[in-house]
């Protein structure tokens, strides 16, 4: 079953790779607003000095003397992204109904997206908020396991049982982490599936399901999530190509959009995958 | 008996050049967190004034209470948590050639008037004590140990007992040397012999500075004595979940023969063999490039990780580092803080300055002499990391720390008068040792080696002041400098050197009646401007490059605020950089040290590299 989801999922963004094209885009515009005042830095330190030369093969001093000359302008390139993680994530949100909706219909009509996802915004927008106990919960637990660490520490003064007892807990806290996201994604896809209006009763089944079905979601969401680690090793790589002439730059633009435009194939994924799965199990 | 002791502590004095002798008795109470002693100490006024007063450290004092001067500077509220106990040293009784003066005893508070401050006491003398004389003291005291801070106190059933008895100040020419204990300070002793018994309750090992001479077991407790000459502190440790370890080392250009002593803790046996390593390649840098490592052991103490502020601090002839069980091969801090604390063994331990007052010249010449030991081990460029294909060197370590905190104090400065912990620590550490780095550049290697080997020569045991640096480096160098040590010792002023603009032009023929032929006509004309930002300069050379490969190399001593170089050639300029060899380390800002006319890619590269990075982000959103 998990293989079939991933297997028509793939099928899907395959069939609609305008609505990749989309996700990309937005990606991209958004990305841009930072890229501009980030550029400019970059050429006011770097456009006349040979320093650069430096860097370029890899000098990690360079690097972090930049970024304590510079601390004040990347204060405000930090504060500038911040501001837009959480403008792109409402966007995020806003196209989900869209794109979830298509994937229901099997539409490939990407002015589809724009039409439908307005009609599941706001309830989209309360699943959130529901999910903010839930946010509230995962950070206790976390304090309660950081605490429980300390209370062992403090017992045992042992620091190797500590540094096991941590690697647990972080373990623990990436379940939970995961939990949530699987919950958030099937939350979003039962609004759509059901069109229900009642956004608690919609999370409470939510829950059931996502618990009813818990190795098949899970292993879905961790393969997919698998495949999204393997993605940063080739844009490491990309990273790492050194900038010796504007041809390399052009590059390096042309290489890691290509593989940002991979990345968001790999975001539709997620919606195709888990809908196609919401899909066969909900029958 | 103990008259006989003091006899034998006088004669011993008599001969030797050491000011002081301590003979001290002490007992640990571990359920307490105390240690009982009991001190026998002889001292001696090598200076050519009587003196009618002497004046005792009580260290511990500045963890009494909060209002200590050590608290108060430190910010109290980084103290006041809930697991705080507080620690102290109680001078229980005082004898002064047998004459009871424990009610002349009164606190003083020469540095800021603090009354709540008890870590200086003066006793006034019934006699004075002429130059060439003797006395003998003898204390009973009490110290309780705090929670470990300040590289001081108990963690557990760890115990860093240092600063822990009470010490007799230092007389000099001038008078008294004597200082309450400060946050942004160390410490200030005259040499002396120790002789110092340590109990303990069976269970608990104990390691200690200088040599243990003698061991037994009485009523439960385990009775150790350890000797040593020549130093000017002594510090132990103990603990029942420690290991000790001990390996010979000898090596024989110069002739070194120690014996390495490992106090490892029970959770970081994996890194055993990474101690012994860098402690014998320690020991062997320092040998080789200052003087040979005189004393019969050196004790390492790895504190575990529950008293991690007990690591990195220096006592003679015992350091204590500090690791973790996780630290991986790539990552050097142990090997960094080891190699660091044992150069200490040179600069304060045998070079012994006034840490109080010239700090950076323990600190900076160690920080300086622990750059060049990791790079010559590690690599210039792999000395604190390489680890995942990331690489950082010690000597970028320290430009990064000098430029990251704005220059509000010269290097020197008394310790508790800096602007902030972060200034004394960036002008004592950082600073200093970039100072010493753009000399040794300046000068040469193999001069400024022989700098330090002979002001190691001339000070060890002694008291070297800045003023004898100084006399060292202008006698070997044959230099005068004091313009350098004016600039960036002395003076608070900083230095940013950038090539303001390059201008080029092809000379055509002028317009207007010539009387001369112009020969020019063809050739560019170049113009390269260089400023000074800050107050102090250094001279450099500029290298200036031209299109046709030609290089032309100039000189500025940046004694002016801005130079302009003009060339009328066949080829124009194409770039320029400031001090190409770079020798000057402490320039602020080296992204303007250079300009070149050529397109640089690398903005846009680097643009493209951190929008795709941005990219990745928002796609986890």
């Amino acid at each position: 079953m998990i293989g079939n989801s991933l297997k028509k999922g793939i099928n899907k963004g395959i069939l609609n790779w305008r609505g990749v094209i989309i996700l990309w885009l937005i990606n991209f515009l958004f990305s841009l607003i930072f890229f501009l005042p980030s550029s400019s830095l970059f050429s006011k330190a770097f456009s006349k000095s040979m320093i650069t030369e430096k860097m370029v093969k890899g000098d990690l001093s360079i690097f972090l003397e930049f970024m304590t000359v510079y601390k004040n302008e990347i204060g405000v390139l930090f504060s500038l992204s911040f501001s837009l993680f959480l403008i792109y994530w409402i966007a995020n949100l806003f196209l989900s109904g869209g794109i979830i909706s298509i994937l229901k219909e099997e539409s490939k009509n990407v002015r589809d997206i724009f039409s439908y996802a307005p009609n599941y915004f706001w309830r989209f927008i309360k699943l959130s908020l529901l999910f903010i106990p839930f946010l509230i919960l995962f950070l206790i637990i976390w304090r309660i396991l950081g605490k429980l660490r300390e209370l062992f520490f403090n017992l045992t003064g042992s620091e190797i049982f500590t540094f096991y007892f941590s690697l647990l807990t972080i373990f623990i806290a990436i379940l939970i982490f995961l939990l949530l996201r699987i919950l958030f994604d099937y939350g979003r896809i039962r609004v759509v599936f059901e069109e229900e209006r009642f956004i608690t009763i919609s999370l409470l089944r939510t829950v059931k399901f996502v618990f009813k079905n818990f190795w098949k979601t899970f292993l879905l969401y961790i393969i997919l999530t698998i495949s999204l680690l393997l993605f940063y090793i080739p844009i490491y790589l990309v990273f790492k190509i050194p900038v010796f002439s504007p041809i390399l730059s052009l590059l390096i633009f042309l290489l890691s959009q290509l593989l940002l435009l991979f990345r968001s194939f790999l975001s539709f994924l997620f919606y195709s995958a888990q809908t196609e799965l919401y899909r066969s199990l909900r029958v | 008996m103990r008259r006989l002791l003091i006899m034998f502590l006088f004669s011993s004095l008599i001969f030797s050049q050491e000011v002081v002798s301590y003979k001290i008795k002490a007992k640990l109470i571990p359920e307490e967190k105390i240690v009982k002693g009991e001190e026998i100490i002889i001292w001696k006024n090598i200076t050519s004034k009587p003196t009618s007063e002497i004046y005792f450290h009580l260290y511990l004092n500045a963890f009494r209470n909060e209002l200590s001067t050590f608290m108060r500077e430190s910010g109290i509220e980084r103290f006041r948590r809930k697991d705080i106990e507080w620690g102290y040293c109680e001078v229980r009784e005082i004898k002064i050639n047998g004459i009871d003066m424990k009610k002349k005893l009164h606190y003083v508070q020469p540095d800021d008037g603090n009354i709540y401050d008890r870590t200086l006491v003066k006793i006034p003398l019934d006699s004075p004590v002429n130059p060439g004389e003797s006395i003998s003291i003898y204390l009973i005291f009490e110290s309780k140990l705090p929670k470990v801070l300040a590289r001081s106190g108990y963690s557990r059933d760890f115990f860093m007992v240092a600063q822990w008895f009470p010490k007799i100040a230092v007389l000099r020419e001038e008078g008294w040397n004597s200082h309450q204990y400060h946050r942004n300070s160390e410490f200030f002793s005259d040499f002396g012999k120790y002789e110092v018994e340590i109990r303990t309750p069976e269970k608990f090992k104990v390691v200690a500075s200088g040599v243990k001479t003698n061991e037994w077991k009485e009523k439960g407790e385990i009775v150790r004595i350890f000797k040593e000459d020549n130093i000017h502190d002594f510090a132990w440790s103990a603990s029942p979940n420690h290991k000790i370890f001990e390996e010979e080392f000898s090596m024989k250009e110069p002739e070194v023969k120690t014996k390495i002593i490992l106090f490892l803790d029970r959770d970081h046996l994996r890194h055993k063999e990474r101690y012994m390593k860098i402690i014998k390649k320690s020991i062997e840098f320092f040998s080789k490039n200052y003087g040979p490592y005189p004393y019969k052991t050196i004790t390492v103490v790895d504190p575990p990780s529950h008293a991690l502020q007990a690591g990195g601090m220096e006592y003679p002839t015992l350091i204590t580092a500090g690791t973790t069980f996780w630290l991986p091969k790539g990552l050097l801090f142990l090997e960094l803080v080891t190699l660091h604390e044992f150069g200490h063994q040179y600069w304060y331990g045998m070079c012994a300055n006034n840490e109080f007052e010239e700090a950076w010249l323990d600190e900076g010449i160690n920080s300086y002499s622990e750059v060049k030991g990791m790079r010559e081990l590690f690599g210039e460029k792999t000395s604190v990391f390489n680890i995942f294909g990331f690489k950082f060197g010690d000597i970028d370590s320290q430009r990064l720390s000098y430029i990251s905190i704005p220059s509000f104090d010269p290097i020197y400065r008394k310790s508790y008068e800096f602007f902030s912990g972060g200034s004394y620590s960036v002008n004592s550490y950082s600073k200093s040792a970039l100072m010493l780095l753009t000399l040794e550049r300046y000068l040469g290697e193999d001069k400024f080696s022989k700098i330090m080997r002979e002001y190691f020569r001339r000070f060890q045991f002694k008291h070297p002041k800045t003023e004898d640096f100084i006399r060292v480096a202008e006698e070997v160098s044959g230099k005068n400098l004091k313009w350098f040590f004016d600039s960036f010792l002395f003076s608070d002023g900083t230095i940013d050197y950038r090539v303001e603009r390059i201008m080029t032009k092809k000379l055509r023929k002028p317009e207007g009646k010539m009387d001369l032929k112009f020969k020019e006509e063809g050739n560019w004309e170049s113009e390269v401007s260089v400023v000074r930002e800050g107050s102090i300069s250094f001279p450099v050379n500029i290298e200036i490059l031209f299109e046709d490969g030609k290089k032309i190399k100039e000189f500025w001593d940046g004694k002016e605020r801005w130079r302009k170089f003009k060339y009328v050639k066949p080829s124009k300029v194409i770039s320029a950089i400031i001090d190409p060899e770079g020798i000057l380390l402490l320039d602020r800002n080296r992204f303007n040290n250079s300009m070149t006319l050529k397109k640089n890619p690398f903005p846009l590269g680097m643009s493209f590299k951190a929008l795709a990075l941005f990219q990745s982000i928002l796609f986890s959103f």
